[in-house]
């Protein structure tokens, strides 16, 4: 069991949504966040007058897989999320404990069947 | 004719009203739609007020009502307001000065090309909407409205219209069809991304609609008075049955009455007395508002569901075909015991006054239709129409505008 927490571009979450669908995953979780590095700046206005910014909305994408699972969920948050520029995001994977389904009390990869 | 203080009183305030419509459509529009193309849906509107006023203030008054021989399309002595009477009236509306009833038409002028930006959201450059505003009004607006209102080939056949049907609701529903054809649906079209970001914000914007539409359909009787008075009443009755239609029906379809279902409705309703205001009676306008309720209603599961054409704020079904069944009501139960200055229709033994109405209507659904697809395919041409891909889906407000709808607790970010 995996943890897979990506930060992606908030534009690409409907995209990547779909896409899991397609390889069989049964859920993820999306939080609309707001990032910040210490290189990036992006350039809107206010008034008419051009003002930078450092903070960013950022998609924050969580899903527990099993662990054959990871390399194909890897790759495909890349592929679809990808624009070669800086301020793509990053992947982050993690160990997992335990996990419970709630509803059916199944545990770990039974409960990630339609929790 | 001497200038009339009460109804000079009345036609300012109505003025105000029409003004009034154009930031509630932005309202309407931008709470039924993503937060991230909010912001450009209510720019087309605002932005659309300034640049349409300027061009109605320069050429547009006097394109549309300045004495023509040919009937095709009024003459230049109006241009830029240039002898347009402030201490006496023209003969449209002779109780109130000349530059009253000018100003009065600008908001509708304005209004209307305004209408089709329910077709554009969420893909449309901003230049690009800038040169099809000004292109629509040249080119269809102010033709059609000379035809029907200036004393046009269209007038002088008979084709009535109180406050638009044909001239505003017909020509934009048909257009706003021509456009989303030309444009293409969105990226992702389909529930996802045709999220209400602010139905709140949506219903002030229906609200502010429906108490602006008092001066659009009761100032269009140019005066205050009986006929104001039974325009405002029809408008009010047709809205209200309409809205209840669509109450229904979305609680019959979804099983849950809908706030975005009611308040589409009551514009609907609203578009589709438009035509009639001042020629029917309230009891005529009880029925109307039920018909084009059903029409409008089944109209969108048609154009969006079944044919998939991204019209994505539906002013075809919304205005378009309540416009239409709105203007050919008038063939059939206009009523001279209203309005003694209008026809009357089938049901008061004027039979012939429905093929009239039929002609304007279908003079304005050509027009409108045709003319808006060649508009876009020019523009799409020279300087293209939509934004790039990465770019809609990013959305409009920061691509297009470099500004976001709503800021953090912390501070703005992007």
């Amino acid at each position: 069991m995996k943890k897979i927490t990506a930060y992606v571009r908030s534009e690409r979450a409907l995209v990547l949504k779909d896409q899991f669908r397609k390889i069989g995953i049964s859920a993820i979780s999306i939080g609309d966040i707001t990032a910040w590095t210490s290189s990036r700046k992006v350039t809107l206005q206010r008034r008419g007058i051009p003002v930078s910014y450092d903070l960013v909305h950022r998609a924050k994408i969580e899903v527990y897989v099993k662990d054959d699972m990871v390399d194909l969920v890897l790759q495909t948050i890349t592929d679809n999320t990808r624009t070669g520029e800086l301020g793509d995001g990053i992947i982050a994977v993690s160990d997992v404990e335990q996990v419970i389904n709630i509803s059916t009390s199944a545990k770990n990869e039974d409960a990630l069947l339609d929790h | 004719m001497t200038i009339n203080e009460g109804d000079t009183s009345w036609m300012l305030i109505s003025t105000g009203l029409v003004l009034l419509m154009v930031p509630a459509l932005g309202f309407f529009e931008a709470g039924l739609i993503r937060s991230k193309n909010s912001l450009s849906s209510l720019m087309q509107t605002f932005s659309g007020l300034i640049i349409l006023s300027i061009l109605w203030f320069i050429i547009g008054f006097t394109l549309v009502y300045a004495p023509s021989p040919s009937g095709i399309i009024g003459g230049l002595k109006w241009a830029f307001y240039i002898g347009v009477p402030l201490n006496s009236s023209l003969d449209y509306a002779p109780s109130i000065p000349g530059v009253t009833f000018a100003t009065y038409q600008m908001m509708f002028a304005v209004i209307t090309p305004l209408l089709i930006t329910g077709a554009f959201v969420g893909r449309l450059k901003w230049n690009a909407f800038f040169v099809f505003i000004i292109a629509w009004s040249i080119f269809i607006y102010y033709p059609l409205a000379h035809w029907v209102w200036g004393k046009g080939w269209l007038a002088k056949l008979g084709v009535f219209d109180f406050a638009g049907g044909i001239v505003i609701h017909t020509s934009a529903g048909m257009g706003s069809l021509g456009a989303a054809l030309v444009l293409g649906r969105r990226k992702h079209f389909g529930p996802d991304i045709m999220v209400p970001h602010n139905i709140p914000l949506a219903v002030i914007g229906a609200g502010m609609l429906w108490f602006g539409w008092f001066g659009f359909n009761a100032g269009s009787a140019l005066a205050s008075g009986a006929l104001a008075a039974n325009a405002l009443l029809t408008s009010q009755i047709a809205s209200a049955t309409a809205g209840l239609v669509w109450l229904v029906l979305s609680w019959k379809l979804s099983k849950k009455p809908s706030v975005t279902g009611v308040i589409t409705g009551a514009i609907a309703g609203l578009a589709g007395v438009t035509p009639a205001a001042g020629f029917i009676s309230a009891q005529s306008a009880f029925f109307l508002g039920i018909i084009v309720g059903f029409a409008s209603y089944y109209g969108i599961l048609l154009i969006k569901q079944r044919l998939r054409i991204d019209d994505a704020l539906d002013v075809s079904s919304v205005h378009g075909i309540t416009g239409i069944i709105g203007s050919l009501a008038i063939g059939i139960v206009a009523s001279t015991i209203i309005n003694p200055s209008g026809p009357n229709g089938l049901l008061y033994g004027n039979a012939a006054q429905l093929g009239i109405q039929a002609l304007g209507v279908a003079v304005a659904a050509v027009l409108g239709f045709g003319g808006t697809i060649i508009i876009m395919k020019v523009i799409n041409a020279v300087i293209g129409l939509r934004v790039k891909p990465e770019e809609e889906e990013i959305g409009l407000d920061s691509t297009q505008h470099g500004e976001r709808a709503y800021g953090d607790e912390w501070g703005v970010s992007v």
